[in-house]
């Protein structure tokens, strides 16, 4: 959809409510520069990572770079580290925030990205960094499936039947499917057009029953 | 032990050390402004003033004092790995630099310009022995006596006898015998010398004629960098401070230098009036040579934490760590340079505080929320094991790509008000949000942990919200107090 990924040397955003997405493909495209070998680094607003649920997305977390900054130093972080140099991507995660941020905030921190050839993504509720993001991603939640997690397996070995089995193993959330529409980007909207993104739970059950 | 002066002003005055008050002192150091208006070290303070009335004589600390003798060591270590240290005088081995410089000439000339980046106003010798270059070191700025006993005898002949640094009672007899050169000690019988001097006389009378026995012992170097200053008055805020530690770290950072090491971490130990200390331990992510770096950790350090009393005195004590090289991979995207990342990392750590700056890292804990954060690394990491991509397939004619479904957590986990209807939880109040709960998925009973002394026992169920979100709560069982640990997005 994004025609090639998050443009190295500019800024992008995706934005959403709550439970739209976004930290999923914040995951997502971490996880997918630090397989490749390049550096990331992610400056997180509210300390709201989950190191289990990143291990899961594909992101190895020895070689993700961490930081847990407050509201009036996200910022600042997030210069310093496309500074250094040599991160392919950073991202900062906002979440829930909406700092109020001069537009020569989002100017600067392009012009750094710029210098140093480095991908900077924006995850924030509302888009934030307007015309100054050369991609904007809107996300939107779809649908959501709540599975029931059954071992089959062990039902013959220890003799519970199916009413026991499905109150010992509730139904919990299983997939969030998102819209997404590109807001700006190197593709025409008509391109864009008709993507979903489909959020599995890393344990899920089959048709058959099986764990996987 | 000029080294003390940071002032700039200080450096271009007519300005002294001497080891205690009183006009009888000797002078210790000297600026260059007193040297050249006709100050000799050596001279009584009395003696200094007559010839230069301007001059203003402070007493020479003693953090000074071990200060510029643990800098003098640092300056052998920068050209030998072994070294020798006696007060004030440094002796290392030069015979391996022949291939790094052409002389012995420029060797002599590097070690000055060495000692004058690190404060130090020295004299320096190449000699064949210890004595020799005592000798030698009295004799003039840069002297380079001969290898051969017969052409250092040569050499040495014509200096005067105080080169020698003769006892009071050697030097009575030299000057009843009318011995006024060291050639003409020289000249003199050995036994002689000997049956009416004693040993001293043998020592002096062989160190005339070129030779010297005294082994060079090499000592072990300190483990650790110490720095420090003393001042008359008392220091109440952070900014008069900061500049005294500056001038400490610069010190310390060229002496780390010299021994081409790097800072791991620092100690702070500030002399509190009156009496007591205060002590701080500066941890670093990664070995660093910036000391505006050092000093910004060390004043948000101060700035979170700040003496009870006024600072009379300060010193820094540094571990060295070595930078080590990395091979870069030819095969892998480029990184940032370690030695940039390090400098970065500890910038990011001086801004939000060295604990908020890592790597994450799962605990091995039943409790889903647990993690830590580890050091992060600084060196590049190794090539990825390949990972199969989540598949892009079709579904109901839209492009669909699927990826793990991410959860952000409330930390700590926010508080909130549920309310239980007949089929389980019916709605949420508290700080985060307000709603109805549409699905209520749960709940998942976990429990354990019980034999690590701080057992927990909760009921999780998934909620999907009439706001939107898709949370996480929890019940606590023993308290049984709702919580919202975070919510899938």
């Amino acid at each position: 959809m994004l025609g090639g990924g998050w443009p190295r040397g500019a800024l992008s955003e995706v934005y959403g409510p709550r439970s739209s997405g976004r930290t999923s493909v914040l995951y997502a495209s971490l996880g997918a520069v630090l397989q490749k070998g390049a550096a990331a680094a992610l400056v997180d607003a509210e300390s709201a990572l989950d190191a289990r649920r990143a291990e899961q997305a594909g992101i190895p977390l020895r070689q993700l770079l961490w930081v847990c900054a407050s509201q009036s130093q996200t910022l600042k972080s997030t210069e310093l580290l496309v500074s250094a140099g040599g991160f392919a991507l950073v991202a900062l995660d906002l979440g829930d925030l909406l700092p109020h941020l001069p537009p020569t905030t989002w100017i600067r921190l392009r012009q750094v990205a710029q210098r140093q050839g480095t991908a900077v993504l924006l995850a924030a509720g509302f888009p934030l960094a307007g015309s100054f993001s050369a991609t904007s991603v809107h996300l939107q939640q779809k649908n959501v499936d709540f599975g029931r997690q059954a071992c089959a397996r062990f039902r013959p070995r220890l003799g519970i039947d199916d009413h026991t089995l499905a109150r010992a193993h509730p139904p919990l959330v299983t997939a969030l499917a998102s819209s997404v529409s590109l807001d700006r980007g190197r593709r025409s909207a008509e391109q864009a057009a008709h993507c979903s993104l489909f959020f599995q739970e890393p344990l899920r059950a089959s048709a058959s029953g099986e764990w996987t | 032990m000029l080294r003390g002066l940071t002032e700039p002003h200080e450096r271009e005055a007519p300005i002294a050390l001497a080891a205690e008050p009183g006009g009888r002192a000797l002078l210790l150091g000297l600026t260059r402004t007193a040297r050249l208006a006709g100050a000799c070290l050596g001279m009584t303070v009395t003696q200094a003033r007559a010839i230069v009335p301007l001059l203003r004589v402070m007493r020479a600390r003693q953090a000074d004092v071990d200060a510029a003798q643990a800098a003098l060591q640092d300056l052998g270590l920068s050209f030998a790995p072994r070294i020798e240290a006696e007060s004030g005088r440094v002796f290392f081995q030069v015979g391996d630099l022949g291939s790094l410089y052409p002389s012995e000439q420029a060797v002599a000339q590097a070690t000055r310009t060495q000692a004058t980046q690190l404060g130090l106003a020295v004299r320096v010798t190449i000699a064949s022995s210890k004595g020799l270059a005592r000798v030698g070191t009295r004799a003039g700025e840069i002297v380079i006596l001969p290898g051969t006993a017969e052409a250092a005898k040569a050499r040495l002949a014509g200096l005067p006898l105080t080169v020698l640094d003769l006892d009071e009672e050697t030097h009575r007899t030299m000057r009843d015998w009318g011995i006024k050169t060291v050639g003409e000690l020289a000249s003199l019988p050995g036994p002689e010398v000997t049956l009416r001097l004693g040993a001293n006389g043998a020592h002096f009378h062989q160190l005339a004629n070129g030779m010297d026995a005294e082994p060079f012992l090499p000592q072990p170097p300190a483990d650790a960098i110490e720095e420090g200053t003393e001042v008359d008055y008392t220091i109440e805020s952070l900014e008069p401070l900061s500049f005294l530690l500056r001038g400490l770290l610069d010190r310390a950072l060229q002496r780390l230098a010299c021994r081409s090491l790097a800072c791991a971490g620092l100690t702070l130990r500030l002399s509190l009036t009156p009496r007591g200390f205060a002590v701080r331990e500066i941890a670093l992510p990664s070995p660093t040579r910036e000391a505006s770096i050092l000093l910004q950790l060390v004043r948000l350090d101060l700035e979170r934490r700040p003496p009870d009393t006024g600072v009379v005195g300060m010193s820094i004590l540094i571990r060295p760590a070595r930078i080590r090289s990395t091979q870069l991979d030819l095969f892998r995207p480029n990184g940032p340079a370690p030695e940039q990342l390090a400098a970065t990392i500890a910038r990011l750590s001086a801004l939000v505080g060295p604990e908020h700056v890592g790597t994450p890292c799962v605990v091995d804990s039943w409790k889903e929320e647990v993690m830590v954060i580890e050091p992060p690394m600084v060196e590049p990491a190794t090539r990825p094991v390949p990972r199969e991509r989540p598949r892009e397939n079709r579904r109901d004619g839209h492009d669909e790509a699927k990826a793990t479904l991410g959860i952000r957590r409330f930390r700590p986990p926010r508080d909130v008000e549920v309310l239980i209807g007949p089929t389980g939880p019916a709605a949420l109040r508290g700080r985060e949000t307000t709603a109805r709960i549409l699905v209520a998925a749960g709940p998942y009973r976990m429990s354990g942990e019980w034999w690590a002394g701080g057992g927990f026992c909760r009921e999780y169920w998934d909620v999907h919200a009439s706001d939107g979100a898709l949370y996480r709560i929890h019940q606590d069982r023993e308290t049984s107090r709702w919580y919202l640990d975070g919510y899938y997005d």
